[in-house]
């Protein structure tokens, strides 16, 4: 090859390398930075050090308070649910999730069981890919979720929120930090005036052919990669009546079958509310998410589930997460910062 | 097959479909009649060659094959054209022609296939000038196939002619570091003026247009100069893609804009606004009907009873009548469009009938014409009749448009300008400081070019830094303030309906 052609290669060669690293850049300060801590804080996590990876819908964001078991049990978790998931969806966050971690117990929330669709509400979606490194897990979530004309948007995010130009704050040009390793906390308060538990009814409707596919996929990847899978159903009222003719429940009754049949892991905390002891008067944000303190209950539960049942390691003096303290210290002050009384209750 | 249902892929189906069958009817037509008129001619010269015939005899020779040859000339572009009024004009005429007599019409769905106007102005260009042996026919069809749908220009042109593409074509082209560089700045600015103004400024531009009934006075005047840069920041944008992707491939296309809104008369705007559709028109319909001896004997009777140098410019005026006619209904199959051609037709023809009457008054008056206030007079009166002849092209119809004229001069709100009105368009603080820098960068590029200066060129000759500094922003402008996207609806380039 002509020196002068050499030359040219290197001058276009390093031209593209600027342009793509400033448009990385680019990509990451116009990413809709509002509840993305559910998926970059985990990518940014050193590889293989969570052990509990908490998947589903904002039933569980709200529910699961990670920085909490670190305290109780020296669990070193990351809820990973993003809003309104359908189990197509968690499938691929549990395939986002082995990639990334490898974690040893997968706690998959199964709230919308009852919503038979493979594709993903869009903003929903991009909260959980956007921040993901391009990987074989990611190109084949986006693949199998998202028709073929719309994929380009979670390819290339900056083709979704580049209109956000006007409205770029001072948040966007730092880098997300997450205490709360994906969690979510509520202050709010909603009362029920009467018991929201389900009615006690065992007739069964099947569940979805779709669902019931993604189940026994996550099943599969779990058995594949040597995960241990605990199911569950946070306790969320509101959704209870999502379906006409108590429809959610009859499904719900199908999968508490299908788990005691197939001998699956499963704390179903639709017929069973009061192992999480909530008091509907003071627990709830609203009538599908917990606050606060409805929270710390059901972590509470969880943390004792798991301890119970699970071998799993406390990592409090492990050096390789030395940083957790630092964490749990910012959760504490944001938490504190909200209801400096939380730690009393 | 998630996203789209059968009915739209069996649509596209068709429309491709289309698009092929007229295409390839298109370049059989005019590649067989052209290679028919080079046989005819090929034969006349070898008989001249191979036979002493007096002068006589010769031009009474060459007038047969003359003859013969308009006949297949004629076929031809019967034929070809014909293809365009079908696709194009079937229900205009229809529909007028039921109107006429009293009987209502629906509509036939037509699809018209894209770039018919500009691939069948090519082709038919091509074999007038076998038939006046300005180039010779082809004889490889692929060859020839190729000129004809040669992929930058075939959507939207620019009408190239045969005897400046072919060569390119055919020619082999070493990669050219520093062609393929230009090409694809030029490329870049063409999606520029596309994505970050014409986009943009189309939003308040529909707004208006869409609901013209809400409007008037200067939202009105407004609105046409929006459109007048929306529609040069679209049609010249798609050209510079399109010249600038021919250019990376090392051929040249003719040029379509020479900064039209710095004319200072209409008919040197339309000099320099789609220089190629302009130069068609001229070349293969406004010369011929004008030295048409036809045309010449009836000025020559019409003008007995006019002044004389009134009646000198008879040919003219007809020429000048017939061809803006026809170019306004090649914009397409609507009255608005020959009224629009009409409007320029009528504009033109005055100016040409009045400039005597024009010297004389700037002599009276003692005007000074080589000052620039005088040209920024010039400029600002020839941009104030193209907005306004735009009203007439971008009205969803005739009626509407006179309903726009009507509502401009019959209110008076020249307080929407500075109260905060023009925001209520559809476009934000931020999106219209985003237009103005954007035609300011679009104004001083045209300027520039305006005066011999080519600013990809100039760039070009600054350190690396600088240059590279602005590609960047030239890219990121365009990735960032471009519309495009989620949420919003891509807009097809407005010549792609013609």
């Amino acid at each position: 090859m002509p020196k002068k052609h050499m030359v040219y290669l290197i001058k276009s060669v390093v031209f593209i390398i600027i342009f793509s690293v400033l448009l990385f850049f680019v990509n990451y300060i116009f990413l809709d930075k509002t509840e993305l801590q559910f998926s970059s804080t985990l990518n940014n996590e050193p590889k293989d050090t969570i052990d509990i990876v908490f998947l589903g819908s904002s039933e569980t964001i709200t529910s699961i308070q990670p920085m909490q078991l670190w305290n109780d049990y020296g669990f070193a978790s990351y809820n990973l649910a993003t809003s309104a998931t359908y189990l197509p969806t968690t499938y691929h966050a549990a395939r986002l999730a082995i990639e990334k971690q490898h974690p040893s117990l997968m706690v998959v929330d199964v709230t919308y069981l009852y919503i038979n669709e493979k594709t993903p509400l869009y903003p929903r979606f991009h909260k959980l890919v956007d921040c993901m490194n391009f990987d074989e897990a990611k190109y084949t979530a986006i693949r199998d979720l998202i028709p073929p004309d719309d994929r380009f948007e979670f390819y290339f995010p900056l083709y979704a929120y580049h209109s956000r130009w006007s409205s770029l704050k001072s948040v966007d040009f730092q880098p997300i930090n997450d205490p709360m390793k994906g969690s979510v906390m509520y202050f709010g308060l909603n009362q029920f005036d009467f018991n929201p538990a389900a009615v006690d009814i065992s007739v069964t409707e099947p569940i979805g052919d779709i669902s019931f596919e993604y189940i026994e996929k996550i099943i599969e990847l779990c058995d594949q990669n040597d995960v241990k899978l605990l199911f569950w159903y946070p306790p969320t009222y509101g959704l209870y009546s999502a379906l006409p003719d108590n429809g959610v429940q009859k499904i719900f009754n199908s999968f508490s079958e299908y788990c005691e049949k197939n001998e699956l892991n499963f704390i179903d905390g639709y017929h069973n509310p009061d192992m999480f002891n909530l008091d509907y008067m003071s627990d709830f944000n609203d009538d599908v998410h917990v606050n606060a303190y409805g929270a710390k209950k059901i972590t509470s539960a969880i943390g004792k589930y798991i301890c119970d049942n699970y071998d799993l390691p406390d990592r409090k003096n492990d050096e390789r997460y030395k940083s957790w303290h630092d964490d749990y210290a910012e959760f504490i002050s944001i938490v504190l910062a909200s209801d400096p009384n939380y730690l009393d209750g | 097959m998630d996203s789209f249902t059968y009915s739209e892929y069996i649509f596209l189906l068709v429309f491709f479909s289309c698009f092929f069958i007229f295409l390839g009817l298109s370049i059989f037509i005019t590649y067989a009649i052209s290679l028919w008129l080079g046989k005819l001619n090929n034969e006349r010269s070898d008989y001249i060659k191979s036979h002493e015939l007096t002068k006589e005899e010769r031009k009474a020779f060459k007038l047969y094959y003359t003859k013969k040859k308009r006949l297949v000339c004629t076929l031809g572009i019967i034929l070809n054209v014909g293809m365009l009024a079908y696709a194009k004009y079937t229900n205009f005429f229809a529909g007028a022609f039921f109107g006429i007599i009293g009987e209502s019409f629906t509509a036939i769905d037509v699809i018209v296939p894209l770039g018919i106007s500009f691939y069948t102005f090519t082709s038919t260009g091509y074999m007038i000038d076998v038939y006046r042996e300005v180039c010779e026919a082809e004889k490889n069809p692929l060859k020839y196939a190729l000129y004809v749908s040669f992929f930058p220009s075939i959507l939207q042109g620019p009408i190239t002619k045969y005897t400046q593409l072919s060569p390119q074509l055919y020619e082999g082209h070493a990669f050219d570091y520093s062609t393929v560089k230009s090409g694809l700045l030029r490329v870049l600015w063409g999606f520029f003026k596309k994505m970050v103004i014409a986009d943009r400024i189309a939003v308040a531009v529909n707004t208006v247009f869409d609901n013209s009934r809400n409007y008037g006075g200067l939202f009105i005047a407004a609105a046409a100069v929006m459109y007048a840069v929306q529609l040069y920041a679209d049609f010249s944008g798609y050209m510079d893609i399109a010249i600038g992707a021919s250019e990376t491939l090392g051929i040249k296309l003719t040029e379509n804009f020479d900064t039209p809104y710095f004319s200072k008369n209409i008919a040197e705007f339309w000099r320099r606004w789609h220089i190629s559709l302009g130069a068609w028109f001229r070349d293969y319909m406004y010369y011929p009907i004008v030295r048409a001896a036809g045309i010449q004997k009836l000025g020559k009777k019409i003008g007995k009873c006019l002044p004389k140098s009134f009646a000198k410019n008879i040919p003219t005026i007809i020429g000048l009548a017939i061809t803006w006619t026809l170019i306004g209904f090649w914009h397409g199959s609507a009255w608005k469009y020959i009224l629009y051609g009409v409007y320029y037709g009528a504009i033109i023809i005055f100016s040409t009938v009045m400039e005597p009457v024009y010297k004389k008054v700037i002599s009276i008056f003692k005007i000074k014409t080589d000052c620039f206030s005088y040209s920024l007079f010039q400029i600002l009166r020839t941009f104030a009749i193209v907005c306004f002849g735009y009203i007439l092209f971008r009205a969803s119809g005739a009626i509407a448009a006179f309903t726009m004229i009507e509502n401009m001069f019959s209110a008076f709100n020249p307080w929407i300008l500075v109260d905060g009105s023009l925001l209520t368009l559809g476009l934000s603080a931020a999106d219209i400081n985003v237009l103005i820098i954007s035609v300011f960068v679009l104004f001083f590029v045209d300027l520039a070019n305006s005066r011999g200066i080519v600013v990809r060129q100039k760039l070009g000759e600054q350190n690396i830094i600088f240059r590279w500094l602005a590609y960047f922003i030239g890219l990121f402008a365009v990735i960032i303030f471009g519309m495009y996207g989620v949420g919003y609806n891509p807009t097809d380039f407005i010549y792609f309906n013609f």
